[in-house]
């Protein structure tokens, strides 16, 4: 892999991750504080006491940006070796539920408050069940990759070779370029024979096509016929 | 070639296991600066 590409790749996965996590925290923070004031706050005249100042813009940001961040991590991360692009839904369940046991078992009236522990269990099932009905195989497909990038490119621009090597390359192509594919066409039409010409010759123009495929896809467009002509 | 393919690997980790961390610690000193 090329420095550039591996040095941006890390910079996005480092960036992506971290913000993740940032935001996670943010809000694992954020709904602790509503969970101290008994676990519901608002506005509006419902009769909820009002928010902790600033509790709503943490626990925005924290779902938008850590949200964000994860999307980052998982278009523009490193493709290779350990993948956790499915790692923040079981963190943000789990913090939750440990949430709800810690104030579910300590809650700020006192006593023990059998609604957040059973909240605590459904935020354990939702956060951790998930993984128990994965195997082996789909653990590690989903957790690690074994991408490796090209060591070298496929093609090489035709600028860069030696004149042996365009000749070899071009004995490789003749076979599989689409001229060889027109070739069969136009043998059945004459105006399709004329659109593959022109096609072969608008390639070669472009520098898609060195002189000796142009010549190769030329021949085989006009047949054994056109040889004897000439 | 092996050994840098391993090398990538132990590196992909370790950045994310650092990313993890210092993810963490942002959200904290972000929950600090915001709530004042």
């Amino acid at each position: 892999m090329p420095l550039p590409l591996l040095i941006r790749r890390s910079v996005y996965t480092f960036a992506g991750l971290a913000g993740t996590f940032a935001g996670l925290t943010m809000l694992f923070l954020a709904a602790r504080l509503v969970f101290a004031m008994g676990g519901r706050c608002g506005t509006g005249g419902y009769g909820y006491p009002p928010c902790p100042e600033h509790v709503p813009e943490l626990a925005l940001l924290g779902l938008f940006g850590g949200g964000a961040c994860a999307v980052l991590y998982a278009a523009k991360g490193l493709k290779f070796g350990a993948r956790l692009s499915l790692l923040p839904v079981p963190a943000l369940f789990l913090g939750m539920a440990w949430n709800f046991f810690e104030f579910g078992f300590d809650p700020p009236g006192g006593g023990l408050s059998i609604g957040w522990l059973i909240c605590g269990v459904v935020f354990v099932v939702m956060g951790a069940g998930p993984m128990f009905q994965l195997d082996k195989a789909t653990w590690r497909e989903t957790l690690w990759s074994d991408w490796q990038p090209p060591s070298e490119p496929a093609l090489r621009p035709l600028a860069g070779l030696t004149p042996i090597e365009r000749a070899e390359r071009a004995r490789d192509r003749v076979s599989t370029k689409p001229a060889a594919g027109a070739a069969r066409a136009a043998s059945r039409d004459p105006a399709e024979l004329a659109s593959a010409l022109e096609r072969v010759s608008r390639l070669h123009a472009a520098g898609e096509l060195t002189d000796a495929e142009y010549t190769v896809a030329k021949q085989r467009l006009l047949g054994p016929a056109s040889g004897e002509g000439r | 070639m092996k050994r840098t393919t391993t090398g990538l690997k132990i590196y992909s980790l370790v950045l994310q296991a650092a990313a993890i961390l210092c993810g963490v610690a942002l959200g904290v000193v972000v929950y600090r600066w915001i709530m004042g």
